[in-house]
Formats: structure tokens, C-alpha cells, sequence
């Protein structure tokens, strides 16, 4: 099973459900286990999910150790880089972000130690997600630089996984995926290159050269560096597929960071359905497409 | 019937020697393991960053240092009763055991060349106890048997 980094007894429960909705878990010390279960929030108990407080199980000291233990291989040496930007992700692209105590050195973090909190995100792929905005992406043989804009938790990553996958069944070139938290590590296929835990600057300078794909894939542009190595991947005539957080289009625009005119599409997902389009705009904000 | 029974007196004696003397075979072969490890392990840490699980992997050794190891890895409660070791050894190994993979790069390899030290020490002096004492095991035995052989006869 791929959360058989959790302590046994919180898989005898999560035995008791059907994992394919299961979004998130949140463990923090001391305190019942909340489960994300198709979009709704329950506790862990025993029988399987709970709204009683009561009924749910207490996460301890013991089951975060337990399960950093589990994911780090009981070797945070090989993961402490990762570690230090908050997260790890498994080798099945489920993400962990850990809080604790950060340990700094000569103001640089060094490491984060006594673990806390655990927040589990389990990735899912829903197969067809991404086929309503497809002619927008990719029509006539011509390909769109495109941005999927959504506030967390709306399926960005799984529309992106989506889109990566219809792109290697056209067959129509070399993706590549730069996947700074491994998140995409699941997502494999003959015109797939993947570039792990590697930080925006150095994949788009350097890996887009030593590859030369046809597209660019990757999440969250998030910094202004992120959008310059972007503006600089497409004026080198790469086309490149990213997604942003934003609530809307309006107020990514408005954001210090945002450059005109970078992408063909913009795709805005809606709250209603996880990884679903709701509005797409073309190059100069007109709306193309309303989707409900 | 008396030299076969002195016979089988002194093949007994030297069996009961080499069983005594095999605990310095069996540490120094520990301290022997313990030692390439620790060297392996700070180079693999330095270098590739090999996670515990893979470096133990790839050794595929039955020995007692690697049981202990792979016990420790798996979770279960580490008990060390070797009898070749002393308490202080073995609460040693213990804390050693406990320290691994739980820091990151530069304290897990200050924390390993730092008892570096001490197991090269260890295995130094287990491979001079084992050339001192193991023959000398033997060769007691094999004269007590030889002086019941001759008391029988």
C-alpha cells in the first residue's frame, strides 16, 4: 500500500474507507488525526472516519517520529535538504510537510528537528481531467504556453499530471517536467524527462539546454525568478505549461511578479470540482471559454 | 582401549580450547565489520547520501554486527548479548546504533568520525587478542589433553 508509512494501527482504519477519495491527513501531536475525505473533513477512528471528537484517534510523539522515520528510510541525513524547505515527498508523489523545530545556523536553516506536525497529501490522478481544456491547450498542431491558476487545494498538480500524460500519448515531442518536490515522480512515459527536487533557476538554465524539449511542465511559479526563467524559456522557444496561485485572474495580474503577455492560456479552476476548469482566457485576458 | 579413550580425551580438550577461543575470532570479526561500516557510511553520507536501508542492502553480510544492524533498521528492540563484549561495549553499540540516520549530513558525519577513533582502537586491539590468545587457548588445551592421555595410558 502507498501509505504504508503510517503506523499500523491508522492503517487498519484507512482499511475501512476507500483511499481513492482520501485527500489529506493531518497529524499533530497530542491531538485527533483529521482526515481531508472527498472534500470534507472527518477524525480517524477505529471503524474508519468519525465527526465525533471523541471516537478519533490521538496522534503521539511516537507515530510522527514513526512515520519520518518511515519516509526519511531512517536516514534524514539523505533527505535533509528537503527536509528543510518543509516537505518530503514519497516515491509515490504523496507530499509530507513537516513543522518542528527549525534549527538555524549562522541564519540559514540547517535542519528541523523534535516534529510536530505532519500534513499528508495524498495525489490523485483522475484520468480525463484535463480533456475539456485540451483543444486549448494543443489545437492544429500548435501548442499553448499555458498557466493554471487556482487557490490551493483545487487540483492543480492533478490537472498538470493530466495534461503531462495527454501530451505523451499525442506523441508530439519531448516534455519535460521540472518537479521540484517530486510530485510528478509517478507521471512516467516515453517523451517524459523528469527533473527531481531541483530548484525553478537551475532546471530552466540549464536542464531546458541540455534536453531541448519541446515543452516545459512544472508547478507553483511563485517568485518573480520563477516568471523570469519562464519569460526566458519562452523566448527561447520552448513552450511551457505552469501553474500559479491566485484566487483569480484578476488578482494575478495585480501581483509584482506577473508578466504580460508570457502565456497563450490561462486556465482558472473552479471550487466545485477538484482539478476541473471553470473559465479560460487567451493571451489578452478575453475569456474563451466558460466551462460550467 | 586406554590410548583410544586418551585419545578422545585430548581431541575433547582441544575441541573445549578452540570453543573458548572463539570469542576473539567473533570480535574481532564484530569490531572488523563495525569498522567498514563506519568508514562506508561516512563516505556514502559525504557523498551519495545512500540511505541506510540501501547501504545495508547492498552488504549482504550474516554476520553479527549487520544482524544487529538490520534488527535496529527494521525497528525491532535492538538486544545485544553478545558475551565477547563488555556492558560498556555493548552500551556503546547501543548508543551508536540509536545515532544513526538521525541527524543530518554534517552532525551524523562529525558524530561518526568522531567515534571513528574508538572502533579502529577496538578492532586494533580485538585482532592482537585474537593472535595472542586464541593459540595460546589452543595450545593449553592441547597439553592438558596430552597430560590426561598420558595419566590414562
Amino acid at each position: 500500500m502507498y501509505l504504508s508509512f503510517l503506523p499500523n494501527k491508522y492503517l487498519i482504519s484507512l482499511s475501512k474507507i476507500d483511499v481513492d477519495f482520501l485527500y489529506e491527513i493531518r497529524l499533530r501531536t497530542g491531538y485527533p488525526i483529521k482526515v481531508n475525505y472527498s472534500n470534507k473533513n472527518y477524525y480517524l477512528s477505529e471503524s474508519g472516519l468519525t465527526s465525533n471528537k471523541i471516537q478519533s484517534l490521538i496522534c503521539s510523539q511516537l507515530d510522527i517520529d514513526y512515520v519520518v522515520e518511515s519516509i526519511t528510510e531512517r536516514s534524514i541525513y539523505a533527505f535533509n535538504d528537503r527536509l528543510k524547505d518543509g516537505y518530503i515527498t514519497t516515491s509515490e508523489g504523496i507530499r509530507i510537510g513537516i513543522a518542528g523545530e527549525c534549527v538555524f545556523n549562522d541564519r540559514k536553516i540547517q535542519t528541523i528537528k523534535n516534529f510536530s506536525s505532519l500534513n499528508i497529501r495524498i495525489p490523485h490522478l483522475i484520468d480525463g481531467c484535463s480533456t475539456k481544456i485540451m483543444p486549448f491547450i494543443y489545437s492544429r498542431e500548435n501548442l499553448n504556453s499555458t498557466l493554471i491558476i487556482s487557490p490551493p487545494f483545487l487540483g492543480k498538480t492533478t490537472l498538470l499530471k493530466d495534461i503531462i500524460k495527454n501530451l505523451n500519448n499525442l506523441n508530439i515531442g519531448s516534455i519535460l517536467v521540472i518537479d521540484e518536490r517530486g510530485e510528478f515522480s509517478a507521471v512516467k512515459g516515453e517523451n517524459i524527462d523528469n527533473i527531481l527536487y531541483s530548484d525553478k533557476n537551475y532546471a530552466f538554465n540549464y536542464a531546458v539546454r541540455s534536453m531541448a524539449p519541446k515543452f516545459v511542465v512544472t508547478d507553483e511559479l511563485s517568485t518573480s525568478d520563477d516568471w523570469v526563467c519562464a519569460k526566458n524559456v519562452v523566448n527561447s522557444g520552448v513552450k511551457i505549461i505552469a501553474s500559479a496561485h491566485s484566487d483569480s485572474i484578476d488578482k494575478l495580474c495585480q501581483k509584482s511578479f506577473y508578466i504580460k503577455n508570457l502565456f497563450d492560456r490561462y486556465v482558472v479552476l473552479g471550487n466545485d470540482y477538484f482539478g476541473q476548469a471553470k473559465e479560460i482566457y487567451d493571451k489578452d485576458l478575453n475569456i474563451l471559454c466558460d466551462c460550467f | 582401549m586406554r590410548l583410544f579413550l586418551g585419545i578422545i580425551l585430548l581431541l575433547l580438550c582441544v575441541f573445549i580450547g578452540y570453543c573458548l577461543s572463539n570469542k576473539y575470532y567473533f570480535r574481532r570479526v564484530f569490531y572488523g565489520d563495525f569498522l567498514s561500516f563506519n568508514t562506508l557510511f561516512a563516505q556514502e553520507i559525504a557523498f551519495k547520501q545512500t540511505t541506510i536501508i540501501n547501504l545495508i542492502k547492498n552488504q549482504k553480510s550474516n554476520t553479527d554486527f549487520y544482524l544487529l544492524l538490520n534488527s535496529n533498521i527494521s525497528g525491532q528492540d535492538v538486544k545485544i548479548d553478545y558475551k565477547y563484549l563488555t556492558n560498556e561495549e555493548k552500551q556503546f553499540v547501543y548508543e551508536y546504533l540509536n545515532k544513526l540516520g538521525k541527524f543530518d549530513k554534517e552532525t551524523q558525519l562529525d558524530y561518526i568520525k568522531g567515534v571513528n577513533e574508538i572502533i579502529k582502537d577496538k578492532n586494533e586491539s580485538s585482532i592482537l587478542d585474537e593472535k595472542r590468545y586464541k593459540m595460546l587457548y589452543l595450545k593449553v588445551s592441547f597439553l592438558i589433553g596430552l597430560i590426561l592421555l598420558i595419566i590414562v595410558l
